[in-house]
This record gives structure tokens, C-alpha cells and sequence, in this order.
């Protein structure tokens, strides 16, 4: 289950058009879905609310092994609609799932609103706070969008003063601007706190590249990403294409496609710390298919199943890590991955999939969401007919009734799977290590359970098991 | 020109400042600028807790 915060982010990043897969770190999100998926901790119990559409707080609690809490405020300047009650929001929208993300796209500058000769529409932001109890840990988030094109992030991690700290001598080199940070000298608590921090982080997207440029405080570490896109074509590539289907005479030859249909992306990442003396470098190629256009084109060849293909290197170490991920059926996604380091030749698989099980609302209200399907098609049918007036008429209707077929069988899809309330997930890998996560609406709470299973250790064979529970009211 | 002691000393006593200023305000100031914002402006305590 995607945590509340995460979700939220996401829904902004929706609201104000930005575009997320755009970036190199999200490059194997993908496959990431079926084979990273994480499995809750220990007993996480999370509510939350938002008493206005621009305001969000939630509460969580973790109960084993020792309670800790945390409570969040989160606001935006964007009213986010997606985020209702867990009993109705989209089941699919609050996991991590495998999907093929749109091609990218220029982000658009927001609509101006006028009043009394001055723009006053704002800017974009986003605040989010959470505080962490007993610890009395804060870690904050500001979002907001510079211009179009150019977002920044700040990120915070403060720690309460330890009560017996010693004096910092003037001579450390870190006190002057990390006077939060655990020192070695300090007297070491129980349990080790994560230093206090601030994280500085630039993105850049214009469609065709998309670039961030990152800065960590407390280990002085910049990071410079960068990712480009082959084959943009810029924000009317869809109607390129249709038009180009158009065009095309009825009785024309149609060259055989084969094959997937996709697009590329390549990436790279450089990150460096002075303070560290430490360097690091990653690059990636990523092959994704494109969702098809819809309504589906008479003539066009069947679209491509869902497909993504990643390859990473790290030549420094020598890593390479390829990924192989595919829909398979409309419930049904797999994904695998292979890992070698070509040095000493050290290798690991791994293999995942997901599988939509559960339908509670999907059968029952198809009939009803079919039948009110049914006018706007109609609708279309009309709306068609004053563009082709030159064409064969015969042609054209046939044209009209089999998009029309095929539009509400592809609708009568989607929501099937949509609807579905539940998922399954498992992973193995080379290790020996299994893990399995059921994730599903039980009555109006959203609730996850994993476990974490060790093959090869027979003193204990399961590793560890968590259950979440969230409720959004 | 090197910076002397006593501008560091005040520089730290500054920053140390300003944090404790964000760390104690970050929590209060969403929750100002969520209620300012919103329209119509619930009550505070139902920006406060989630409970309410």
C-alpha cells in the first residue's frame, strides 16, 4: 500500500500536471512495482482525513516492536479531488502496480487567472510536515513550482537536541552548519536517530529531457541526473498519427507491422561529495511500449501487450541489472530481473508478478456503467459523420461501428480490471528468499499483509510478517 | 580576509536560531496557510486532529 503522504504527493504532481516518470530515478518504476515491493514492517495501523480538499492530516501508528507514532499536516495550493474516503477511492490509485506511463509531455504553465488587472492564480505548492513520537523527529517537504518547466524541493530532517551533549569544539569543521548533526563525540542513545539533514532538489522537465540536480547537506554529496527521450515529438505526436490513420484510403495496402511498438529512453546519473571524497556514476536505457490511441484504428495491427525493458550499468562497479516486464493478461503481470557483476561475476534473479484477484463492485455495476456508456458513443457516431462526408459512406459506417465495438469492449475491460478490489503479489530470488503481499479493500479499510520467507534457513524459514491497516475518512 | 571567531560564534548562534525557529513554526504555519486558504475555513480543531 502506498503510504498516505506518497499518495498525496502523487495526486499534486497530478493536479498540477507534472509529470513523474519523466525523471531518471523513476526509470525502473515499473518493474520496481512487482519486484521491490515492500512488505509491511510490523503492525502499522494510518488514518486519515482532510477536512478541505487542500488540507490533509493523517496519523499512523507502528505497534511492534515498541509503539511509535507519527502525525502529518499536509497542504497544497491545488485542490486534490482524488483522495476520498478508503471505502470508494480507486483501488488501484493507493498501490503500486505495474503500468505502462504515458509518453512524456511538456508540462503546462497554469491558467491565468485575472482579477482587477493583476494575475492572481498563485503559485504551486505543496507543505507537508510529520512528526514522529516519542522521538519528537520533524521532517518536512516544500514543493513548489518555479517556472513551467522547473520544480524545487526542499527536504528537512530535524533531531531534537540530545539532552547531555557536549559542547561543540569552534575548531570542528561541521558545527557551523550542522549543529543538528550527530556528532561522534555525543553520547550515544539506545537507539540510533537519523541525523538531522536538509536535502535541496532541482527537476527540470521539458518533454524530451527531463534533468534533476540534487544537494545533501549533511554529507556535502551533489547529484546530477538526466534522462532523454528518443523520438519526442513534442505534444501533438497522438494526433499526428491519427490524422496519418485517416488519411488512408480504405482499400490501401497496409504494411505489416510486427513486432513491439515502443519508445526509448536513456539516462544517467553522476553523484559526488567533497566532503566524502566519494564519486558515483549509473547510467540506463529503458524500452517501453506505447498505450495505444484510443478508439483503436480499423487498420491499425493489434497493440502491443504492455511491455517494459530496463537496462542499468554502473561501470564503476561493474553492475549490470536488466529488467523484463510484461502485462501478460489483463489481470495478470510479471516482471523478472537479472543482476551480474562483471568483475566477479556475482549474479542474482529475481522474479515477481502481480495478480488482480477479488471483484466486488467490478461485476456487479458493469451492467449499469455499459448502459451508461451507451449515449455518448452514440453521441460520437453523430458527431463523425460531418468530417467524412467524401468518403465511401459504406466504409464509414463500417469504420464508425467498429470503433464503436471496439471502444466499449476496450471500456468494458478497463473497468473490469479497475475495479478489482484486490492484489496479490509474490517475488523470489536467487537467494532463496519469498516474499508474498495480499493487498485489498476489506470492507472500508485498505489493508495489506506480507511475509518474508527464508528457504534456506531452517531455524527460521519465515523472516517476517507485517499487516497495515489504513483507513481514510 | 578570514573570518574572525567572533563573526562564526555569531553566525552559528544565528543559524541555531533559525532552525529552532523552523523546527518549532514548520507544524503551526501549514496549518495557518491550510486554513487560510481554504474557503469556506472549517474550525481549526478539524485541522488539527483527524479525530474531529
Amino acid at each position: 500500500m502506498i503510504p498516505f503522504s506518497t499518495l498525496l504527493l502523487r495526486s499534486y504532481y497530478q493536479a498540477i500536471g507534472w509529470n513523474q516518470d519523466n525523471t531518471y530515478s523513476n526509470l525502473t518504476r515499473s518493474s520496481a512495482a512487482l519486484l521491490d515491493f515492500q512488505i509491511p514492517q510490523s503492525l502499522v495501523l494510518q488514518l486519515a482525513n482532510n477536512p478541505t480538499p487542500i488540507f490533509f492530516t493523517s496519523y499512523s501508528l507502528d505497534a511492534l516492536p515498541q509503539l511509535n507514532g507519527a502525525i502529518s499536516y499536509i497542504t497544497t495550493s491545488e485542490a486534490i479531488q482524488g483522495i476520498g474516503p478508503s471505502k470508494s477511492i480507486p483501488f488501484r490509485d493507493v498501490v503500486e502496480r505495474f503500468r505502462i506511463y504515458p509518453p512524456p509531455r511538456k508540462p503546462l504553465p497554469k491558467d491565468e487567472i485575472w482579477l482587477g488587472g493583476r494575475r492572481i492564480e498563485g503559485r504551486d505548492y505543496l507543505l507537508y510536515s510529520r512528526l514522529h513520537l516519542p522521538s519528537l523527529h520533524l521532517s518536512g517537504l516544500a514543493v513548489t513550482r518555479l517556472t513551467p518547466t522547473l520544480q524545487a524541493h526542499l527536504a528537512f530532517l530535524s533531531q531534537p537536541q540530545p539532552r547531555t551533549t557536549r559542547p561543540t569544539s569552534p575548531n570542528n569543521p561541521y558545527s557551523h552548519s550542522h549543529s543538528h548533526s550527530r556528532q561522534p563525540s555525543e553520547v550515544s542513545n539506545p537507539v540510533p536517530a537519523p541525523p538531522g539533514n536538509v536535502l535541496l532538489s532541482l527537476q527540470h522537465d521539458t518533454g524530451r529531457y527531463s534533468g534533476e540536480y540534487t544537494y545533501s547537506a549533511q554529507d556535502g554529496m551533489f547529484g546530477l541526473r538526466g534522462l532523454y527521450n528518443f523520438g519526442w515529438k513534442g505534444d501533438g505526436e497522438d494526433e499526428e498519427e491519427r490524422s496519418k490513420e485517416k488519411d488512408k484510403r480504405i482499400d490501401e495496402e497496409e504494411m505489416m507491422e510486427g513486432g513491439l511498438r515502443g519508445r526509448f529512453s536513456a539516462g544517467g546519473e553522476v553523484y559526488f561529495s567533497a566532503k566524502q571524497r566519494s564519486f558515483g556514476i549509473s547510467t540506463g536505457v529503458r524500452f517501453t511500449t506505447i498505450p495505444p490511441i484510443l478508439p483503436i484504428p480499423l487498420h491499425s495491427p493489434p497493440p502491443s501487450p504492455p511491455t517494459t525493458l530496463t537496462l542499468l550499468y554502473n561501470p564503476l562497479i561493474g553492475f549490470i541489472s536488466s529488467a523484463y516486464s510484461a502485462q501478460i493478461s489483463p489481470t495478470v503481470a510479471v516482471s523478472s530481473r537479472f543482476g551480474v557483476n562483471v568483475y566477479s561475476y556475482e549474479s542474482d534473479l529475481s522474479i515477481g508478478g502481480e495478480w488482480w484477484i477479488g471483484r466486488r463492485r467490478g461485476k456487479k455495476h458493469l451492467s449499469e456503467l455499459t448502459n451508461q456508456l451507451e449515449p455518448p458513443l452514440v453521441q460520437d457516431n453523430v458527431n463523425l459523420r460531418p468530417n467524412d462526408e467524401n468518403e465511401n459512406f459504406d466504409g464509414h459506417i463500417k469504420d464508425i461501428s467498429q470503433n464503436r465495438v471496439g471502444n466499449t469492449i476496450h471500456e468494458k475491460n478497463k473497468m473490469e480490471t479497475e475495479d478489482r478490489d484486490g492484489v496479490l503479489r509474490a517475488r523470489i530470488s536467487g537467494t532463496g528468499s519469498l516474499a508474498v503481499l495480499y493487498e485489498a479493500r476489506i470492507k472500508n479499510c485498505l489493508v495489506s499483509i506480507g511475509a518474508v520467507s527464508d528457504f534456506t534457513s531452517r531455524q527460521r524459514p519465515i523472516r517476517s510478517v507485517g499487516l497495515e491497516v489504513q483507513y481514510y475518512s | 580576509m578570514a573570518i574572525s571567531d567572533e563573526t562564526k560564534d555569531r553566525f552559528n548562534a544565528t543559524l541555531g536560531v533559525l532552525k529552532t525557529v523552523v523546527t518549532v513554526g514548520w507544524i503551526p504555519f501549514i496549518i495557518y496557510i491550510g486554513y487560510r486558504n481554504s474557503s469556506p475555513q472549517p474550525s481549526l480543531i478539524k485541522l488539527i486532529t483527524p479525530l474531529a
